[in-house]
This record gives C-alpha cells, sequence and structure tokens, in this order.
C-alpha cells in the first residue's frame, strides 16, 4: 500500500524528496567547506609558525626580539598547568630550551625540543614538530651548508658527541643556523635541568566570546602563570579568527532561513499529499483504521522521504564541495575531505526534520471527523 | 431491535453560530427492516445516518447498536465494533485509488480482528459480477462496477447492518436497480439496510420510510 501510493503519486513525493536533499545538501556542503577552511586555516598557522609564545615574565623583548628567544629560563612544569586550565583551548603544546653558543667560529642557537608534544585530552592531530633522538641532532641549513655537515656525520657539541640525524631544507628564518636537540638532552647539557625559555601553542585561544582574544588570553594565563608573558603573532590569530566568525555567520544567517523554507516547503508537499487524500482517510476510519495506523501511513511516507533524501543530499553536497568548494571559500581542493560522520548525522536528523516539516499536515487531517470528510459529496 | 436511537442531538459550530442538525431524536430499527431515510437537502439526514454508524458522536443522546452504546465505547472499541458489524457504502464509493479491487478489499485484514481472505472475496465478487475487475484499478472501471466494488466490501466482514449514502446517487437506472437489489439480498440474508436518497427508486424494497426535516423525524 505505501509503495503503490508513492508511485501513484510520485511527483508530489519527489518534490518533497527534494526539498530534503537541499536541506541535507546544503547542511553538508557549509559544514564540509567550514570544516575545510578551518582545516587550511589552521594548516597555514602551522607551516607559520606557534602563533602563541609564553615567556618568562622578566624577558626582556629587546633582548629577545634581537634574539630571537629569551635568555632567562622557566619551569617545565608551567606546562602542566596550562594543560589543566579548561578554559583555554589549544590544539597543539610544546616546551622548548634555546641558547645561543659559538660553534666551530660561529654563533649558533641550540634549541631542545620536548619529545612530547602536547594535545587536549582525546586530541589526534598531526604533529607539527619532529621528536629528536637523545644520541642525534637535526643541523639548520645554512649552518650545515657553512661547516659542510652532512646526515650522519659526528659533531661535538659542548663536549659530547652527537649524530646528525639530518640536516634541514632552508626556512629563510634564523632556524637555518638553529642546532636541534632532545629538550631532555640539551637541559642536561646545559646544566639546565628542569628548565625551559618558552611554552608554545599553536591555535591558542580562550572560549570567552570577544573582541580582543590577545587581551582575554592574557588576562587568563596572568592567573594560571602569573611569572610568564605572552606573545602573540596576531595577524596570523586575527585573521584565522576572521574567516571563523564568517563561516560561523553563514551558518547562524542562512542556514537556518534555508532549513525553515525547506520545512515550508516539505509541509506544503505534504498538506497536498494529505488534502489529495482525505476521502481516503475518512474511508480508512469507516472501516476501522485507528488515527494512529492512518498517520502511521503518512509517516512512513516523510520518513523514506528523509532516508532517501540524507543519502542523495549527503552524496551531492560532498560532490559540490570537492568540485566547487575551492572556488567558493578559497582554499586548497586538497583541504575538502568528505565527513562521512555527517551521513550518520544525517541518517538520523533528516527522517526526523521531514517529519516535524509534516507534522502539522498529517495532525491536521488525522485529526478530521470521519463523518465532514465523507459528507462532502 | 438492531439500532436504537434516544434523545439524539448534534449541533454544529460554525462561524461562531450553531447549527441544529439533529434535534432529539428518537430511533428504533429492527433486524431484516430495509429502512429509507428521506428529506430535502441539509435536513441532517447524513447527519442521522453517520451517528447512528458510530462515525459522528452525536453532542447529546445514546445510540445502541446490538445493545451496545457505541459512544460509550472507548475509540478503538468503536473502530473495532465498526469494522465487525457495520458496512457502509457511499455515494462517492471511495475506493482506494492506487490499489486494485482485491487490494481495496484486502484492506479490511489491516483492521484489528478482521480477517476476510481472498476466495471469500472471489465469491462476494463473482455474486456482484466483478468477478473479471478484481485486478483492476478503480479507473479502469465504470461507476457501476465501482459502486458494486464498495458494496462487496461493505458485505466482506458480514455485517449485520449497512448504512448506505445515497448508494445510487451517482448511477443510471440500471446500475442503481442492481445495486438496490443486492441491498434487498443482503436483507432478506437476515441483515439490516438504512439507506439516505434523495429518489423513490428504493421504495419498493423499502419496509420504512424515515422523513427528516430541520432534524427531526417528522413521519
Amino acid at each position: 500500500m505505501f509503495w503503490k501510493e508513492i508511485l501513484y503519486r510520485k511527483f508530489n513525493f519527489i518534490l518533497g524528496l527534494i526539498g530534503v536533499i537541499t536541506a541535507v545538501m546544503l547542511v553538508v556542503v557549509f559544514y564540509t567547506l567550514t570544516s575545510a577552511s578551518q582545516n587550511e586555516t589552521r594548516r597555514l598557522t602551522r607551516d607559520m609558525g606557534f602563533n602563541l609564545r609564553i615567556v618568562p615574565k622578566e624577558t626582556d623583548m629587546n633582548t629577545f626580539w634581537i634574539s630571537g628567544y629569551s635568555n632567562i629560563t622557566m619551569p617545565e612544569t608551567y606546562v602542566n598547568r596550562l594543560m589543566e586550565e579548561k578554559s583555554i583551548y589549544y590544539a597543539h603544546l610544546t616546551t622548548t630550551l634555546h641558547k645561543k653558543i659559538t660553534w666551530r667560529d660561529k654563533e649558533v642557537v641550540l634549541t631542545g625540543i620536548s619529545p612530547d608534544e602536547l594535545e587536549p585530552d582525546g586530541g589526534n592531530k598531526s604533529k607539527m614538530i619532529f621528536a629528536i633522538t637523545p644520541s642525534k641532532v637535526y643541523v639548520g641549513f645554512e649552518l650545515a651548508k657553512a661547516l659542510k655537515i652532512h646526515q650522519g656525520d659526528q659533531v661535538e657539541v659542548l663536549g659530547q658527541q652527537f649524530e646528525v640525524e639530518k640536516t634541514l631544507s632552508e626556512t629563510g628564518s634564523d632556524d637555518d643556523i638553529r642546532i636541534y636537540f632532545d629538550l631532555k638532552t640539551l637541559q642536561t647539557l646545559l646544566k639546565m635541568e628542569g628548565r625551559i625559555t618558552e611554552i608554545m601553542a599553536l591555535n591558542c585561544m580562550c572560549s570567552t566570546e570577544g573582541d580582543d582574544p590577545l587581551g582575554l588570553l592574557r588576562e587568563s594565563l596572568e592567573n594560571i602563570l602569573p611569572n610568564t608573558k605572552v606573545i602573540m603573532n596576531k595577524a596570523i590569530a586575527v585573521s584565522r579568527e576572521r574567516q571563523r566568525k564568517m563561516m560561523d555567520n553563514y551558518f547562524s544567517i542562512v542556514l537556518p532561513i534555508v532549513l525553515a523554507i525547506c520545512a515550508f516547503w516539505i509541509g506544503g508537499m505534504a498538506m497536498i499529499n494529505v488534502s489529495q487524500r482525505r476521502h481516503e482517510i475518512g474511508l480508512l476510519r469507516s472501516i476501522g483504521f485507528s488515527t494512529t495506523k492512518i498517520s502511521l501511513l503518512f509517516f512512513q511516507r516523510v520518513i523514506l522521504a528523509g532516508i532517501v533524501g540524507a543519502i542523495v543530499g549527503f552524496a551531492l553536497g560532498t560532490w559540490i564541495s570537492l568540485g566547487y568548494g575551492s572556488e567558493v571559500i578559497k582554499v586548497t581542493a586538497k583541504s575538502i575531505k568528505p565527513i562521512y560522520n555527517l551521513l550518520y548525522w544525517a541518517l538520523i536528523a533528516a527522517p526526523l526534520f521531514a517529519a516535524l516539516s509534516a507534522f502539522i499536515p498529517i495532525m491536521h487531517a488525522i485529526g478530521q471527523q470521519p463523518a465532514q470528510i465523507l459528507k462532502e459529496d | 431491535m438492531i439500532v436504537e436511537a434516544k434523545g439524539l442531538v448534534k449541533i454544529f459550530k460554525s462561524g461562531g453560530r450553531q447549527v441544529t442538525a439533529l434535534d432529539n431524536i428518537d430511533l428504533r430499527i429492527d433486524q431484516g427492516e430495509f429502512v429509507l431515510i428521506k428529506g430535502p437537502s441539509g435536513c441532517g439526514k447524513s447527519t442521522l445516518l453517520f451517528s447512528l454508524g458510530g462515525l459522528l458522536k452525536p453532542t447529546s443522546g445514546a445510540v445502541r447498536i446490538l445493545n451496545k452504546d457505541i459512544y460509550a465505547l472507548s475509540e478503538n472499541q468503536r473502530l473495532k465494533f465498526r469494522s465487525q458489524e457495520i458496512g457502509f457504502v457511499f455515494q462517492s464509493y471511495y475506493l482506494v485509488p492506487y490499489l486494485n479491487v482485491m487490494e481495496n478489499f484486502m484492506l479490511l485484514n489491516k483492521v484489528n480482528g478482521a480477517r476476510v481472505t481472498k476466495d471469500d472475496m472471489s465469491r462476494i465478487a463473482k455474486r456482484l459480477h466483478l468477478e473479471h475487475r478484481l485486478d483492476h484499478k478503480p479507473s479502469e472501471m465504470s461507476v457501476g462496477e465501482k459502486q458494486r466494488a464498495s458494496l462487496a466490501r461493505a458485505l466482506a466482514l458480514k455485517p449485520k447492518l449497512i448504512l448506505a449514502d445515497e448508494p445510487t446517487g451517482n448511477l443510471d437506472p440500471e446500475n442503481a436497480e442492481e445495486v438496490l437489489r443486492y441491498l434487498e439480498e443482503f436483507r432478506k440474508d437476515g441483515g439490516t439496510v438504512v439507506m439516505v436518497t434523495h429518489g423513490s427508486d428504493a421504495d419498493k424494497y423499502a419496509t420504512r420510510n424515515i422523513k427528516v426535516d430541520s432534524g427531526n423525524i417528522i413521519d
């Protein structure tokens, strides 16, 4: 009966289905593109470096900017306090120790990097910093070139032998004159156990809304790490924030309007369907069908439209995002990936959305007195 | 006695005013009767028929069918009782357009407690000269055939009472006569027929005529 009715009134069913497909497709497109935009910004930010640097409070900023690091140290345990604070969001945290020395007649920066890149609980993100084996070092591009150091060479630093695991490619920054160590190894080498000069955080932000994220962040960190100061690469952070807000605006304004139109459309199609089937409702009531049984006939129809609409809408939305998304939001096509979780959500939400949209017309029709309907002719 | 209505009042509210469709009607119908309800348009004939059939709850008063106060039953009990004891025939047939005739009959099986077999229905269809139309959709049938199919559906569960609302209203005299003959056969087999009509073509089968005007039985 169910399938035969759909086939008999296929045009109405298809029009209702289009409403569901449109709603699901738009949500999928918005979600996929927003997610791609965020991933793209995160990648760009990551490639440009950490966007937040936390250094000891007494750091002289003139010296800091000239040398590129703080010459004052702080306890390594500070990073744990930051991790325990739930009001501050971050994607990656890492601790470093820097020391400038003269090595083979050249000024070089020894940099120790914690092998454990800290992430919020449950985080599963790609590592942005290499983990260095304790007995090995990485040598910056300029240094390796000038001193003719190659991968596999043995070098002596502060009286200890290390194998060069890698010579790094050119970065065009002071990273090119660094020798990278495992943090613990450098701490021991410099006799600075448990000390660091900097905590670096990527995508660090307060969960509070506001126009001055840096101000808020500083205020929050003041309480958690009172003996530190915060430097933020504001340009990156602000542009990232703007992009996020722009996508949020799309979500908060455009999407509800479109969803409301789709809901009215689905409701309208359901209204047409129930009005075409008024006599059928009257007849079924007269031969003993309960209102529950009759309403199920109508609801299973819209729920089917919801399920089919979820699958087709997801496929179409993903196809549009992959095909045209990069032109719309100016991100690389590689950043746009299908989000398969959306299909599961669509399979739950779309039938519910369709049923809610059709609820009023269906209940109105079912609630009518059968005698009223059957007397009409 | 198969039907008894006592103090039946039905008031409709329309645009802020009240319309009394049934005004304190008392009625008794015995088993084996063929009762015609007649009267001008809008006098309350169909309202009386639907109220007697449990399809339209009266504003006040009671309807007893086979000694059961049908409006004292719960909605589900009334649905079940109606499907087992009462058959309806309407002027407009009301066959489900996307189902063939047999599928229309089989719809009855979706009602709680109802059980009709294809063999039963084939027998009834043969009696009503519909055996060649069982796999046809209503749109492929003549109006006479549609009405006979509607009558077959009403007879399927062997009801004790058939309520017919102008069943010959859309039919030519020949088809009308055929439908009336089947209703008369049902009555002769022990059933009871209550039929609303404008015309006089059923008069020869009627055991009683009831005239309704302005919500009252006047004769």
